[in-house]
């Protein structure tokens, strides 16, 4: 009961009825009013600051620092500095061991992001499936193992696992993406299996008196069928792997995406954070536009078909 | 007995289509179809959990040159119990005050915003979107927006000396009184507002429920104590034994911060250890290793008593 309340897929929608009696009564009209403006301020703190470094994106870098010292924080540009977005894409820099610019950023957050994606939709899939769907011994075992798994934390791992890698040759080695992209028996595991246990056996008896086979019923019955899963999944492993940046600088430093290249660009004094700030918010806004843009495009297939929050890199 | 709509094993070996027979899988092929599909990652899951998990409990009783001591766990006793030495016992207490606040502040904010949102609240469309935003845009650029924000001679510096609040020169990410209350504070509105997962479980509560206390004149608060907190019960006790079982997690993005003083939490110093040493800490790990598997005894029987609560409470039927 607990573990399909939790990971079930769609929401019955739920609506206030309208009716004599739904009427508010004045205390609970005031309630609602104080809520509201405790959401109100709430939005309000929230987007603020990211608007205000947009905001600050377009100012000089003599403006910037001048307004600072005046006491005009809240200031706009005295003139709009559209330049700095192009210098985000074209002055950047990190010097490792070998020397990447924004482009050669992006070009490691596309192909890290692609990897991700792929592996870390298909592969829980064809677990899950196969877990669901199939009866074979130790199956029961395999199930159990993977719930332990995922229940009993062991902490400390960090270093017995970057030793494993070293040792493996996958440090700063893009196989590292995916020899970890092997993994289908995570937290996306269950609520596909809990989507597969649903899924009437009715689809493969029609492709089996078709003369396919089980890969037939999977990839040309299933994967079709469960699109809006893989939208769902894929939105959201691709968001968590584009701001992921932590996987990166511990195991490929030299292999800069645009979220360790920039978390790269704000540490330290003598760097683009400190040394021309309008440039940096600028190069920080790009880098949230691609999630953001398919955040807005799929955003009602995220907030009504996956009911576990908070998936983040 | 085995339900049809669960299985596809066990079918018949042949049936009749259009006057033709056709080839069916055979039980011995579908269980190879299903291993081919799992045992990649069956192998996976068995190094990653069984072989690193060995290999960090090794480590805790290796010293660098590979041999067998004991020296790393009184190495973590020291550095809990020394009064010169104790360096672990400040980034300990961060950890549990960080826990504490997500669980008595946060969850509370949870349940107040994922309310109001399940009751429609006027323009309960957009703060729904603009409470999740957080989960989307980096956490780079939330850190930074919110770095600048409260950076000396900021907006934040300047809305306290209309408000004739003195804060610290260096500013309050840099000052080690401030600092952990600041990351405190952006956790809590960046993560507090955003977990779609009780509104998810709310709205599955059927609306004839609700109309019932209606009925019985239930004001929005006993509509929540009576009604939904109980119904939505399993999801609560699912989201505790998650936070229980990360607890040395819990807190702000402390290294994307750049460690600002006196913030440090467990989880932190684990990454922060293994990025700052890279290959040249390669078997010098046995400290962090012992000191996370002291960590894990003392936070699996906690793990263990919250998972029978939450099965105890988890057989709410609607």
């Amino acid at each position: 009961m607990m573990k399909s309340a939790l990971f079930s897929l769609k929401n019955r929608p739920y609506r206030p009825r309208k009716s004599a009696n739904n009427k508010l009564s004045i205390h609970d009209r005031v309630i609602y009013v104080i809520a509201f403006i405790i959401f109100l301020l709430w939005a309000i703190l929230l987007l603020y600051p990211v608007l205000w470094l947009v905001l600050n994106s377009f100012k000089t870098k003599g403006q910037y620092y001048s307004d600072l010292f005046y006491g005009q924080p809240f200031a706009f540009p005295k003139k709009w500095e559209f330049q700095n977005w192009g210098l985000a894409f074209t002055s950047i820099s990190l010097k490792g061991l070998t020397e990447t610019n924004f482009w050669g950023m992006l070009w490691n957050s596309l192909w890290y992001c692609g990897l991700r994606v792929i592996m870390g939709v298909l592969v829980p899939m064809m677990t899950a499936y196969a877990m669901a769907k199939f009866e074979f011994k130790g199956r029961a075992l395999i199930y159990g193992f993977v719930i332990t798994s995922m229940t009993i934390p062991i902490f400390g791992t960090n270093g017995a696992a970057f030793t494993f890698y070293y040792k493996l040759g996958l440090y700063n080695n893009p196989l590292f993406v995916v020899f970890t992209g092997l993994g289908g028996f995570g937290g996306s595991f269950l609520i596909m299996y809990g989507y597969f246990k649903s899924i009437s056996s009715n689809y493969a008896e029609a492709v089996y008196i078709d003369g396919g086979n089980d890969y037939t019923v999977f990839f040309r019955i299933i994967l079709p069928m469960s699109l809006p899963l893989i939208a769902t999944f894929g939105v959201m492993t691709f968001i968590g792997s584009w701001n992921d940046s932590g996987t990166m600088l511990i195991y490929l430093p030299d292999y800069p995406t645009l979220a360790s290249g920039v978390f790269e660009l704000s540490n330290g004094n003598d760097t683009l954070r400190y040394t021309n700030p309008p440039v940096y918010f600028a190069l920080l806004a790009i880098m949230a536009i691609p999630v953001l843009t398919i955040f807005i495009a799929f955003s009602d297939q995220i907030m009504s078909n996956l009911s576990i929050g908070g998936i983040k890199g | 007995m085995v339900s049809s709509s669960q299985r596809f094993a066990r079918q018949p070996k042949r049936s009749r289509n259009n006057g033709d027979f056709k080839k069916r899988p055979t039980r011995r092929g579908q269980v190879l179809f299903a291993w081919s599909f799992i045992l990649i990652p069956l192998l996976y899951l068995i190094i990653n959990w069984i072989f690193i998990n060995g290999q960090t409990v090794l480590l805790a009783f290796k010293d660098p040159w590979n041999r067998w001591t004991f020296d790393n766990f009184k190495e973590v006793w020291k550095r809990f119990t020394d009064p010169y030495e104790a360096d672990m016992t400040p980034v300990l207490l961060n950890t549990l005050l960080y826990f504490a606040m997500q669980e008595f502040v946060g969850l509370p904010a949870s349940f107040f915003v994922s309310y109001f949102i399940y009751k429609h609240i006027k323009g309960y469309k957009v703060f729904r979107v603009i409470f999740y935003l957080p989960s989307i845009i980096p956490t780079m650029v939330m850190v930074i927006a919110f770095s600048q924000f409260v950076f000396p001679q900021g907006p934040f510096e300047m809305i306290c000396t209309w408000l004739n609040i003195k804060l610290p020169t260096e500013g309050i990410l840099y000052n080690e009184s401030t600092a952990k209350w600041a990351l405190i504070v952006y956790s809590f509105f960046t993560s507090a507002a955003g977990n779609i997962l009780f509104y998810s479980a709310m709205s599955r509560i059927p609306p004839d429920l609700i109309d019932a206390g209606k009925i019985d004149g239930l004001t929005p608060f006993q509509e929540f104590i009576h009604v939904i907190f109980p119904l939505i019960m399993p999801t609560f006790m699912m989201t505790l034994l998650l936070d229980v079982s990360s607890i040395l997690n819990a807190g702000p993005p402390i290294f994307l911060f750049g460690n600002p003083p006196g913030t440090q939490n467990i989880a932190n110093w684990f990454f922060y250890s293994v990025y700052s040493s890279g290959s040249t800490g390669i078997g010098k790990y046995g400290y962090l290793s012992a000191l996370g598997l002291c960590f894990t005894l003392i936070n699996l029987p906690i793990v263990f008593l919250v998972r029978h609560l939450a099965e105890k409470f988890s057989t709410v039927e609607y």
